[in-house]
């Protein structure tokens, strides 16, 4: 019987083609704004992902500062602390270095200062580093290459697009000189534009990344944000960051002022931000797929009171009332999901032109496509149920009048 | 074993002092194979007790027997069921639905069975045939004439093989000459073994009936039968009254015949229902005691 329902909506759907149009453009909005939404925050979270960089899964970070309830440390308490007292020392990184199955360390250390070129001044993040530091960011040089371990005495930076662009106003100003509290750097590289979100909170296109030692002429006391740790392999990361965990206790007199995340907790942290503004955003589109719904509804109210002699001649004819509401659910449904698909195409379209005009490379996961789906249905079901309803309720004979 | 059987069947609306009695306690058997038309005034109960015969609507009090099982009391589920099986309707503005072509609409109660489609459009396109209709099978009731429509939906109510086709004026909605060919079939289709049982205000169509009962606030006054092709004298009387009053309008028709009949209008108290009713046991009586003889 449910196929012979869905012949005869399709039947009457096709009868009013321009009304049916009209009551799915709530849903076709719905979905489509839905499912861009979500396919931009799933976009930005693999961007992100992807920047852990060739260390992949054997990544391990510390961070200053204690890690609160279930919740890592999160991008605006992280920001806070470049100004505040951190909680790591070089020492921590050193012994960091030693903890067994460690392969590499890069340090985060932040210097506030301006930078100068000419008349010009820039702020940006000025951090100190080591050569180890691009294995960490998925961020390749564009122009120039990145300083090595022997340089780590030399007067070299690497600095960002943006820095180039404000502090330099050229895109390749290698071999030029910037000056931070008198002492002169020579540009040795530019990173290549950054698009999205940051990863481990440092945006790179405004940063100017200094070897650590040299860093040292500036600032005796470098603020040291994060350690970046790349165990041997992915299978040791939990023994190891349990170990640097116990050796930095021991360092910190057996306080545990500081937090070893792994992988997936730093992006946690790191993309809680993006998740939030998702879900919030998500909510607002999710409102207007209610509306939709409740467009249905209303025009399926109408649609009853207007074909109440045909319900009373199908009725006539043998229709019970289970029936007939079977076949206006049916037709809500049907309604609701080609609005739906509609919307999915809609979505799909709106995420190519993002991708063509846009950094951002929006993702719509199949997962995602048939949940919506899925939740047009339902959409379909709900709104038409109560006019489905009205209509199993006609009396044939006051119909047939 | 009749196809029909009501008992003592009475219809009433509203409550107190409001109450109407549409149907007042109407006895009626219907044999298998009869052309009953059913005559009578606006309000006397033509309607309702088509309706209730329909399964449209359900008696408040007495017996309702279809097909030898009392259906005066089942739920309005399988109310359409037992329509759906046993009654075939014939609207006088004939209640197609405008987006289903020809064809489809004549399989729509076999869809409500549950019949497959390539099954049910097979018996549809057979009935059309029937009805000659075989050529305008895909069109939509829009593209067609009302004569054609009403074939249609006389191929419609047969499609289930109804044990009775009721039909509710089904030429007064048409002209002269398509309500003859809508007739003949429908004649056709009762010479074929159907029971038919027709509602209708035009007194010349009760040439096409073996039976005829006027009804009258709600009761049946008089149920006589009649040979095929023959307009009982009464009636031919009420035509005539017609004519010389030279009047159109239907139910002037049917008042006319009234009054020719002698056995209502002219008892001492019309306004007594008891001794119409008598009247009409009598006749009943009457009735049973010659097929009894026979």
């Amino acid at each position: 019987m449910i196929s012979e329902y869905f012949k005869m909506a399709i039947q009457s759907i096709r009868g009013a083609r321009f009304r049916s149009g009209l009551t799915m453009f709530g849903i076709i909005v719905g979905v489509s704004s839905v499912v861009t939404i979500v396919s931009l925050g799933e976009g930005v979270r693999q961007q992100i992902t992807a920047q852990s960089g060739s260390v992949g899964d054997s990544l391990i970070v510390v961070r200053p500062g204690k890690k609160t309830a279930a919740r890592a440390i999160s991008f605006d308490s992280l920001r806070n602390f470049t100004g505040g007292s951190g909680s790591l020392s070089e020492k921590d990184w050193q012994s960091t270095q030693k903890v067994p199955g460690v392969s590499s360390v890069a340090p985060v250390g932040t210097i506030s200062g301006i930078a100068s070129y000419e008349k010009n001044e820039y702020t940006g993040t000025i951090i100190a580093s080591t050569a180890d530091l691009p294995i960490f960011l998925n961020q390749s040089i564009e122009f120039g290459q990145f300083f090595s371990a022997q340089d780590s005495n030399k007067k070299v930076a690497i600095i960002g697009r943006d820095v180039a662009e404000r502090l330099f106003e050229e895109t390749v100003p290698i071999g030029k000189k910037l000056t931070i509290r008198g002492v002169d750097y020579i540009v040795a590289g530019v990173f290549e534009q950054q698009n999205s979100g940051t990863f481990a909170a440092i945006n790179v296109n405004s940063a100017i990344v200094l070897p650590y030692e040299s860093a040292k002429e500036i600032s005796a006391s470098i603020q040291i944000l994060q350690l970046f740790v790349q165990a041997e392999s992915p299978e040791s990361v939990a023994k190891v960051s349990n170990d640097i965990r116990t050796t930095l206790i021991a360092n910190h007199a057996g306080q545990e002022d500081f937090t070893v995340l792994e992988k997936e907790e730093a992006l946690e942290a790191t993309n809680e931000v993006f998740y939030q503004l998702t879900v919030f955003i998500a909510g607002v589109a999710f409102i207007s797929f209610i509306v939709g719904g409740i467009g249905i509804m209303n025009i399926m109210f109408a649609t009853v009171s207007e074909r109440t002699r045909e319900i009373g001649i199908r009725k006539a004819v043998g229709a019970t009332n289970q029936q007939i509401l079977g076949q206006f659910v049916m037709e809500a449904v049907v309604l609701s999901l080609v609005g739906g698909l509609l919307g999915i195409i809609v979505a799909m379209l709106a995420n190519g032109i993002i991708r063509v005009t846009t950094d951002l490379q929006p993702v719509t996961t199949p997962s995602v496509a048939l949940v919506v789906f899925g939740l047009s249905a339902l959409t379909g079901v709900i709104s038409g149920f109560l006019p489905a309803a009205q209509a199993s309720r006609k009396d044939p004979i006051t119909a047939l009048r | 074993m009749p196809i029909i059987e009501i008992e003592e069947l009475s219809k009433l609306y509203g409550f107190g002092d409001a109450t109407t009695v549409a149907l007042d306690e109407v006895n009626l058997t219907i044999e298998k194979g009869e052309f009953i038309a059913v005559m009578g005034p606006s309000g006397s109960g033509k309607t309702t007790l088509m309706n209730i015969l329909g399964l449209l609507d359900k008696p408040t009090h007495g017996g309702y027997i279809l097909n030898g099982r009392n259906i005066s009391k089942v739920s309005k589920n399988r109310q359409a069921k037992v329509r759906r099986d046993n009654i075939g309707f014939i609207f006088q503005s004939f209640n197609l639905l405008p987006k289903l072509t020809i064809l489809e609409n004549v399989a729509l109660p076999l869809a409500y069975k549950g019949t497959r489609q390539t099954k049910r459009l097979k018996a549809a396109s057979r009935v059309l045939e029937q009805v000659g209709l075989s050529d305008r099978d895909s069109y939509l009731p829009g593209q067609l004439s009302g004569g054609q429509l009403q074939r249609a939906a006389i191929a419609r109510a047969l499609v289930n093989n109804p044990s009775i086709i009721i039909a509710d004026e089904p030429t007064g909605n048409l002209d002269s000459v398509s309500a003859r060919v809508v007739m003949e079939l429908l004649s056709e289709v009762h010479k074929l073994g159907n029971t038919v049982l027709m509602v209708t205000h035009n007194p010349s169509l009760t040439r096409y009936a073996d039976r005829i009962i006027y009804m009258l606030d709600g009761g049946i006054v008089y149920d006589e039968a009649s040979a095929i092709g023959e307009i009982p004298s009464r009636v031919q009387k009420a035509i005539t009254a017609l004519r010389l009053s030279d009047d159109d309008d239907k139910l002037a028709t049917v008042s006319a015949m009234m009054e020719t009949i002698p056995d209502t209008h002219k008892s001492p108290d019309p306004e007594d229902p008891k001794k119409k009713r008598k009247v009409v046991k009598k006749k009943r009586k009457a009735r049973k005691q010659k097929k009894a003889k026979k």
